[in-house]
């Protein structure tokens, strides 16, 4: 068949993980509607503002472990990265450093943590499972140890209120063209990483990697290389959760990022990025993300218990992986040996 | 009279819709070394499947060791006690040779393990077949050859009066195989049964009693023993034999200039060392006597592990990592499995390796657009919508090979391309090899078994034990020991003069 002969949407579901992606829109919609209709002020514009901006987070992080998700790994480390990411960041600024080296600084010692990752797991060949538990804990004892085991004091006590609030206003509480500045932040990381890993020929070898390593391999793609790319995206952007955070505490706080490598698996594969590797896109990632937050903002403005939503979020991203094996497995049932 | 073990009556056995065995008639007896000539794999991995397991069957009746074990009613028993060996290896890694033969198997009930009784109860096994494989080894240090002993010990251990052997020469050595099958007509001789699966009739001939003849799912006829000579030449299609010639006489022409690449290994230890360079549009087989021999070579071209001492150089630029350089091309063993990325689509798939010499390839559609127009007439339209892992054995070929041709590197290294391979596949990747000669690319192929390959060399490199290698020039072909298909095509006076076409064709 050729290619001009298919329909649009015949066309749209053929790009790989599209489809996947589009079912967690689709969810997405149906969420919101079902918690507006229980409580209408799900609907309200600052509500949706204040969606936008919480999800960014989640968005960040999910693009975060989808890149590594796609090559075959794993990336336990994110959610410590983030938080030492918040406390160095925080400690810089309440030594009176000025935010822009300090966010260099801070962004600098992640992506150390990042090529850490990528050497343990590409090089050494490391189970990126244990490689990143080992980096989670370092990179925490790191977030404790910056300021003496404790919390830093509010950030505008040491760069003064105004720069403080620059800060804060930067990276959480401002707005651009009405819509908070973390979730234009979050957009335009989308768009680039998005980029990169549709149309680059880094981006193919990151989909070859978790494909085929060996087949990727005799292809001539540098699999230690990719690796250590991937880990430094999800470094990178575990950083730049950390300054949101900061920004949004006006302080470091030590447990910052808690759980968020987990949130990160979560939106990835709630949107189809398959944990086992080579399948996905980051726009499932972004309806992971959203469907994550949705859910945990229906949930409270439901009046739901933690528990309760701890209980439905988990019960999603079981179903969501589920859904993903019983997929692979379907078409690997159905296929035909051809001579 | 024989005792009959196994037989098949009727069978037709369908797998999703499709058909997959048709009237299958087979019957095998005690002590009988059957062979099998797949003249393509439809059905063959369904025969395997109802070896081992009784599925449903459409119609027909399976009975083994005298039973009746399966039917269309519905199967007697869940399982055959029936062993099969093959490329894919069905012990245990990380465990002894011992355990996996002794501790592995559902009569052993002993909680306490005693290794040094254990491996006193294997010696005489061992002895008896003149092997010495020690018991405290550990399955992943065995060699392939070894590797097929200890399962076949293990079926005679379990007891299991049938045992299957498929495509067991693509994976030893000639002198390996001529010891396996000492081995096999040892225990024909107790009363246990072989079937023996081989695309080469040559090597059927050597062993077995009988041979069917495998063609779409059904046994299209067999053959006796006195029968062979004269079946060898009916079972391989004309085409074929026209490859073969066409390429001989083609070759003749060619005139080797200067290497393309040069190979240099020194014997270190264990390591016995291999040297040899290569010239533009030649092809060169690598055969080792073992097939050990091979893992340090095929190591470095799949980069699993360092180059160490060893050299390899294009002109006077060294080639630091084999898979990184783009002027070399690997295709690993069992490429339609092993080289394919499934969750990519086709054209992803295909122009893997052409980003290396376009980084903005998948940036815009212009270049694979035209990619896809060139291609669409000799891939056909209608792959490049499908996914991979939909395609036909014969499509992922294609696409693997013209990946290789995308790349267009100067020298293509091919690891044991025919292993799996029925004759039409055979054939096929015959012609894809070629294809690459002509287009001036050198092709080294590394492989156990010089059936098929050999008709494609222009040169034959021998890696012998203790590290001596011999190089056997295409005029020469025929002084090779090993009976191999096509030999008598080379040596003189046939060599110099004109070939005798054979009859069928003529």
């Amino acid at each position: 068949m050729n290619n001009k002969q298919q329909s649009p949407l015949k066309k749209l579901l053929g790009i790989r993980g599209m489809g996947a992606a589009l079912t967690a829109f689709v969810g997405l919609i149906i969420i919101y509607i079902a918690f507006g209709v229980i409580n209408p002020a799900v609907f309200s514009g600052q509500n949706i503002l204040n969606l936008l901006r919480s999800m960014s987070k989640y968005l960040l992080i999910g693009i975060a472990q989808s890149y590594v998700l796609i090559t075959g790994n794993i990336d336990l480390s994110i959610g410590s990265v983030a938080g030492m990411s918040a406390m160095i960041t925080a400690t810089l600024m309440v030594g009176g450093m000025h935010p822009v080296p300090a966010i260099l600084i801070t962004l600098l010692c992640c992506l150390v943590i990042g090529v850490i990752n990528g050497y343990l797991v590409g090089k050494f060949k490391l189970p990126p499972f244990i490689a990143t538990l080992g980096t989670m804990f370092v990179a925490r004892g790191i977030a404790y140890m910056v300021n003496g085991n404790r919390n830093t004091d509010a950030i505008a006590t040491g760069v003064g209120k105004e720069t403080g609030d620059a800060f804060q206003n930067f990276f959480y509480y401002g707005k651009t063209f009405g819509v908070y500045n973390t979730f234009w932040i979050a957009l335009i990381v989308f768009v680039i990483f998005f980029f990169l890993l549709s149309k680059t020929r880094t981006g193919r070898h990151i989909y070859a990697i978790g494909s085929n390593v060996e087949a990727a391999k005799l292809s001539g793609v540098n699999v230690v290389a990719t690796t250590i790319k991937t880990y430094l995206v999800s470094a990178g952007c575990a950083c730049l959760v950390g300054w949101i955070l900061c920004a949004q505490a006006g302080m470091g706080n030590m447990e910052a990022g808690n759980m968020y490598e987990m949130y990160g698996v979560a939106a990835g594969v709630i949107g189809g990025v398959s944990p086992l590797g080579g399948t996905g896109i980051l726009l499932g990632t972004f309806a992971g993300a959203a469907v994550w937050q949705t859910l945990e903002n229906g949930l409270n403005m439901i009046g739901a218990q933690v528990g309760i939503q701890r209980v439905v979020i988990g019960v999603i991203v079981v179903a969501a992986v589920l859904l993903d094996v019983v997929v692979r497995n379907g078409q690997f049932g159905k296929r035909k040996k051809k001579n | 009279m024989k005792q009959e073990i196994f037989r098949m009556e009727r069978v037709t056995y369908i797998e999703n819709g499709v058909v997959m065995l048709q009237d299958f008639h087979l019957q095998i007896c005690q002590g009988e070394i059957m062979g099998m000539v797949p003249l393509n794999n439809h059905g063959l991995s369904s025969f395997l499947k109802l070896l081992r397991s009784n599925l449903s069957l459409h119609d027909g009746y399976v009975y083994y060791c005298g039973e009746k074990v399966n039917s269309w009613m519905g199967p007697c028993r869940p399982y055959n006690r029936i062993s099969v060996i093959q490329a894919k290896s069905s012990l245990v890694e990380r465990m002894t040779v011992t355990d996996n033969i002794f501790v592995l198997r559902q009569g052993f009930h002993q909680e306490i393990i005693r290794s040094r009784l254990l491996r006193q109860q294997m010696q005489p096994f061992m002895e008896d077949i003149g092997m010495d494989i020690p018991g405290s080894r550990y399955v992943e240090e065995l060699t392939v050859f070894e590797r097929v002993v200890v399962e076949l010990l293990r079926a005679v251990i379990l007891g299991n009066r049938l045992i299957v052997l498929s495509e067991i020469g693509a994976l030893i050595s000639y002198e390996e195989l001529g010891k396996l099958h000492e081995i096999i007509r040892h225990y024909a001789g107790q009363g246990f049964t072989f079937l023996y699966i081989c695309s080469h009739l040559e090597e059927i001939a050597r062993i077995c009693d009988r041979v069917a003849r495998l063609s779409n799912g059904r046994i299209q006829k067999i053959t006796g023993k006195d029968e062979m000579e004269a079946e060898i030449m009916r079972i391989c299609p004309d085409e074929y034999w026209m490859m073969v010639r066409c390429h001989r006489e083609k070759s003749r022409v060619e005139k080797h200039r200067e290497p393309v690449l040069v190979w240099q290994e020194p014997a270190v230890q264990e390591n016995s060392g291999c040297s040899f360079e290569v010239y533009q549009g030649e092809c060169l087989v690598v055969q080792a006597a073992e097939n050990g021999q091979f893992g340090h070579i095929t190591d470095i071209l799949t980069g699993r592990c360092p180059m160490g001492d060893t050299q390899i150089k294009m002109g006077e630029r060294r080639i630091r990592c084999v898979p990184a350089d783009c002027r070399v091309a690997v295709v690993s063993e069992l490429a339609a499995r092993t080289m394919i990325f499934p969750e990519l689509s086709y054209m992803e798939n295909l122009c893997m390796c052409l980003a290396r010499r376009m980084p903005f390839l998948w940036a815009g559609r212009k270049i694979r657009r035209n990619i896809r127009k060139e291609y669409a007439g000799y891939l056909g339209e209608e792959v490049f919508d499908l996914p991979v892992e939909e395609l036909s054995e014969k499509q992922k070929y294609q696409m693997i090979y013209t990946r290789v041709l995308l790349q267009k590197p100067r020298v293509v290294f091919c690891i044991h391309p025919f292993q799996g391979a029925d004759v039409a596949h055979r054939m096929f990747v015959w012609s894809m090899l070629e294809m690459l000669l002509d287009q001036g690319i050198a092709v080294v192929i590394v492989s156990v078994s010089l059936s098929d390959s050999l008709a494609l060399a222009d040169r034959l490199l021998i890696l012998e034990k203790g590290g001596t290698q011999t190089q056997i020039p295409r005029e020469r072909f025929d002084t090779i020991s090993a009976k191999v298909p096509w030999t008598h095509l080379y040596g003189s006076p046939e060599y110099t003069g004109s070939v005798e076409i054979p009859e069928k064709i003529c």
